[in-house]
């Protein structure tokens, strides 16, 4: 056949480059190594009971009641937050590409809606227990309330529901700008109210996205590990549940069975999200704008919907105003004047401060260029070449998008603290072993503990973000 | 239709936009009053930003004069939304609801009028059978051609039975085949159905064949109103000649009045044309020239040379040096006709009627 010949010669090409051959195999080793292997240890760790086969670690984690608990409060909360999340990201949405209001308005909105994002994992915990926890500045100071606990489901949720719903506001927001607004021009004109329009024109179009938004939060719920450990009290979830086996029980099996639990789930609804709902957004949603939209400048509809949003961003602006403003006062619910930056000086100063700052800031500079870099060369090779493990680069780099760090994590202590496969255990490696002094620790197993394996795990969390960008600014 | 027909009425209808550029207003339509009267239809043409479609979005209810009012019958409108309003639109990106099949789409604002459900499938199939679309109902929007799909669109908004139909350049996406074939279909369903329809176009050929009459429009100001006839053969302006057809002007001082002809001095010859209202001696005039209403002889009329001598099959394209003055001909049905090559000269020649003074 023809086609055989330019495959041939399209392979012909590429060999003939040397450097891109040698790129692509470097990323192959970096994608197996960091993050096939640490999955599928989990899976050779859960199945495998030293002598064969076995489901007996499944039957011991299952019959903890503690682990079934989790699972089910794991997927309760990953449910409501997903449905909150996403009408909250709908309304923001909604508002600033339908209804005309004022620049600083929207601005302040458009605001709200993004600071979220680039907030660190669990601030936003923190301002909940200072201002509605037992002691809140709000709970207790404003409404007397002493027993208010914040600790729990409904903490979680709230919180969860504040951090992630910027990224249903930005998928809905780009989806409905898709929207041909002479459908809904047409609708109207056929004689339906605004409402009609909303329930028979745009709430359908963007039913799938609306699912789509639905589940990519529910993941990212399922996976939160900060909020759940600082704000969950009791209540357990699948993350810190793991996290709590593998570090209080000292159970790595136990842990890596669980982590498998949890990594079925949240790859289930990857599955469903990506290959589904997303091929059906955008077979709904294909058409351009013709012109631009009429904003609703109805006093009926702008003022209800800026009242919302304007209580959401209230909300969301105190929950951030409360860290800053907090760290200057003497003690925390107790006394609030004078104001001091006697807590500025001391977290600098006491209890390894400064070198944690330190060394968060220098591991992030060098894990941040080698991120891009590699998004950068994997979102060019997607795009622009085409060679045989083109598709398994990208489906790699995408699979970690649905990998919970708490499984990345678990995945990466029982595929590295005894080397690669365990290999410290290895006659070769093991005390008395020929190669012993060469690897103490076994293959790789010397950078278990260091620098460089967080370096790692940084990298290959966000190399998702970034090839993801990085591709559909190339396309 | 049993119903009462409804004209349309703009009374000194302004709408000011702001440039996103420079920030500043500007009027996209300026102090615009028309009559489109019941029964009829009405073309508002012009090029790309004279305010045809604001004018029509307008009527419409999708934007809010900054002045004036807007009469449906004797009734203002100004004040009722868009779904209270007895009009219809079919739009330029047809703009059906790619969720419903055919039969819904069309169904749709009788659902909302909560018609019974049965006179609902026998108004949708008569109208369905109107536009040639019988059998069609089940199929899903996507899996129609894009003429199919407009009439879709032109039923949809038929079936509703709105004193106004409002066409907001239709068949621009369209091929030019399709777009003749479909230009026909609308006028013949409009005179059909008798109702009063406005029509929005760039395309001069598409006002021709569909409209009663035909509004010009230009930088927000209505230039000509008129039938096609009146304004091909009337226009009040550069503007409208020239948007209209293809024209030639030819510059000439009044030497004196013959009657109710003028004869007018144009590049040095004197030339009987039909005098217009306060005509004064000496004053200097522009004529209206269209390109087939002139022919070449070898003498009799204005001296020319000829620039551009091109055999199009069924004419004869030349353009002619009339003094300083290019003027363009097309002459048919060229065959067997003497033939004026590049470079000769000879003589123009056009009968005083066939042309017009502004």
């Amino acid at each position: 056949m023809a086609k055989s010949q330019s495959a041939a010669l399209d392979r012909k090409k590429l060999m003939a480059d040397p450097v891109m051959v040698g790129t692509i195999a470097v990323l192959i080793a970096f994608l197996t190594l960091f993050i096939l292997y640490p999955l599928a240890i989990l899976l050779v760790d859960s199945f495998y009971g030293g002598t064969g086969f076995t489901l007996d670690t499944f039957r011991r984690i299952m019959a903890m009641p503690t682990f079934t608990k989790a699972i089910g409060n794991t997927l309760k909360v990953g449910f409501l937050v997903g449905v909150l999340s996403t009408i909250v990201g709908l309304l923001f949405a909604y508002v600033e590409v339908y209804v005309k209001m004022g620049r600083a308005v929207g601005g302040l909105f458009k605001v709200v809606s993004m600071l979220p994002v680039v907030s660190p994992p669990f601030v936003l915990s923190l301002s909940m227990i200072m201002l509605f926890g037992k002691a809140g500045l709000i709970t207790r100071f404003l409404l007397g309330i002493y027993d208010n606990s914040v600790y729990g489901f409904w903490g979680i949720v709230i919180v969860q529901t504040l951090t992630f719903f910027p990224v249903c506001y930005m998928m809905l927001k780009g989806l409905l700008k898709n929207i041909d607004p002479s459908l809904e021009e047409a609708a109207r004109d056929m004689g339906a109210s605004r409402w009609t329009v909303f329930a028979t024109v745009t709430f359908p179009l963007l039913l799938p996205g609306l699912g789509n938004a639905f589940l990519v939060t529910f993941i990212e719920s399922i996976a939160d590990f900060a909020n759940p450990m600082i704000i969950g009290g009791s209540y357990d979830t699948l993350a810190t549940t793991i996290y709590l086996q593998i570090t209080g029980a000292y159970d790595k099996e136990g842990a890596a069975a669980m982590a498998v639990v949890l990594l079925s789930i949240t790859l289930l609804m990857f599955a469903v999200q990506k290959y589904y709902l997303e091929a059906k957004t955008a077979a709904t949603l294909t058409g351009k704008a013709s012109r631009g939209r009429m904003l609703i400048d109805d006093r009926s509809v702008t003022v209800p919907l800026t009242i919302l949003c304007g209580l959401a961003a209230f909300f969301v602006i105190m929950m951030y105003a409360c860290v800053p403003i907090g760290a200057l006062f003497p003690t925390w619910g107790y006394k609030f004047t004078p104001l001091t930056f006697k807590w500025f000086g001391q977290v600098f100063t006491r209890y390894h401060g400064l070198q944690a700052f330190r060394d968060s800031f220098v591991l992030s500079l060098i894990a941040s260029p080698i991120t891009a870099l590699l998004s950068m060369i994997i979102s060019y090779l997607v795009v622009k070449r085409k060679f045989r493990s083109k598709g398994f680069i990208e489906a790699v780099s995408m699979l970690a998008m649905a990998v919970p760090g708490t499984v990345l994590g678990v995945g990466y202590i029982r595929g590295y603290s005894g080397g690669l496969f365990h290999s410290a255990n290895w006659p070769i490696f093991a005390e008395g072993g020929a190669l012993h002094s060469l690897f103490p620790n076994g293959l790789l197993g010397g950078i278990y503990g260091s620098a460089a394996i967080l370096i790692i795990v940084f990298v290959v969390r966000s190399l998702p973000t970034g090839t993801r960008s990085g591709i559909s600014a190339l396309r | 239709m049993s119903k009462v027909k409804k004209g349309v009425r703009l009374d000194h209808i302004s709408k000011i936009y702001q440039d996103p550029k420079t920030g500043k207003d500007f009027y996209a339509v300026k102090d615009t009053s028309l009559t489109i009267e019941p029964g009829s239809f009405v073309t508002l043409l012009g090029p790309s930003g004279c305010g045809k479609t604001t004018t029509l979005r307008m009527i419409a209810g999708f934007e809010s004069p900054d002045e004036g009012e807007i009469y449906l019958g004797d009734e203002a409108i100004n004040a009722l939304t868009p779904n209270k309003r007895d009009t219809a639109m079919v739009f330029q990106s047809y703009a059906l609801l790619p969720h419903y099949n055919v039969f819904d789409n069309v169904a749709y604002g009788l659902k909302l009028r909560k018609v019974p459900a049965n006179e609902i499938k026998e108004r949708v199939m008569k109208i369905l059978d109107l536009v040639e679309l019988t059998g069609m109902e089940g199929r899903m929007t996507n899996q129609l051609s894009g003429g199919q799909q407009q009439r879709v669109a032109l039923a949809r908004a038929l079936v509703i039975e709105p004193s106004v139909l409002l066409f907001d350049e239709p068949l621009s996406n369209l091929d030019a085949k399709l777009r003749v074939s479909m230009r026909t279909e609308i006028r013949r369903i409009q005179q059909e159905v008798g109702i009063t329809a406005i029509y929005v176009t760039h395309d001069q050929s598409e006002a021709m064949a569909l409209s009663d009459n035909i509004i010009i429009m230009n930088k927000g100001v209505v230039a000509q109103m008129g039938s096609p006839q009146d304004i091909y053969y009337h226009p009040n302006s550069e503007f409208v000649a020239d948007f209209i057809g293809e024209a030639n002007f030819l510059q000439g001082t009044l030497e004196r009045m013959d009657g109710s002809h003028a004869v007018l001095n144009v590049e040095g010859s004197s030339t009987r044309v039909p005098a217009k209202q306060g005509m004064t001696a000496g004053s200097s005039y522009t004529v209206v020239l269209r390109p087939e209403s002139a022919v070449l002889r070898d003498e009799g009329g204005l001296p020319c040379q000829v620039t551009l001598s091109c055999f199009m099959g069924s004419y004869q394209n030349y353009h002619v040096k009339v003094g300083g003055t290019l003027v363009k001909l097309t002459d048919y049905n060229p065959k067997n006709k003497r033939i004026y090559q590049v470079g000769e000269t000879c003589s123009l020649v056009f009968d005083p009627e066939s042309v017009h003074i502004l």
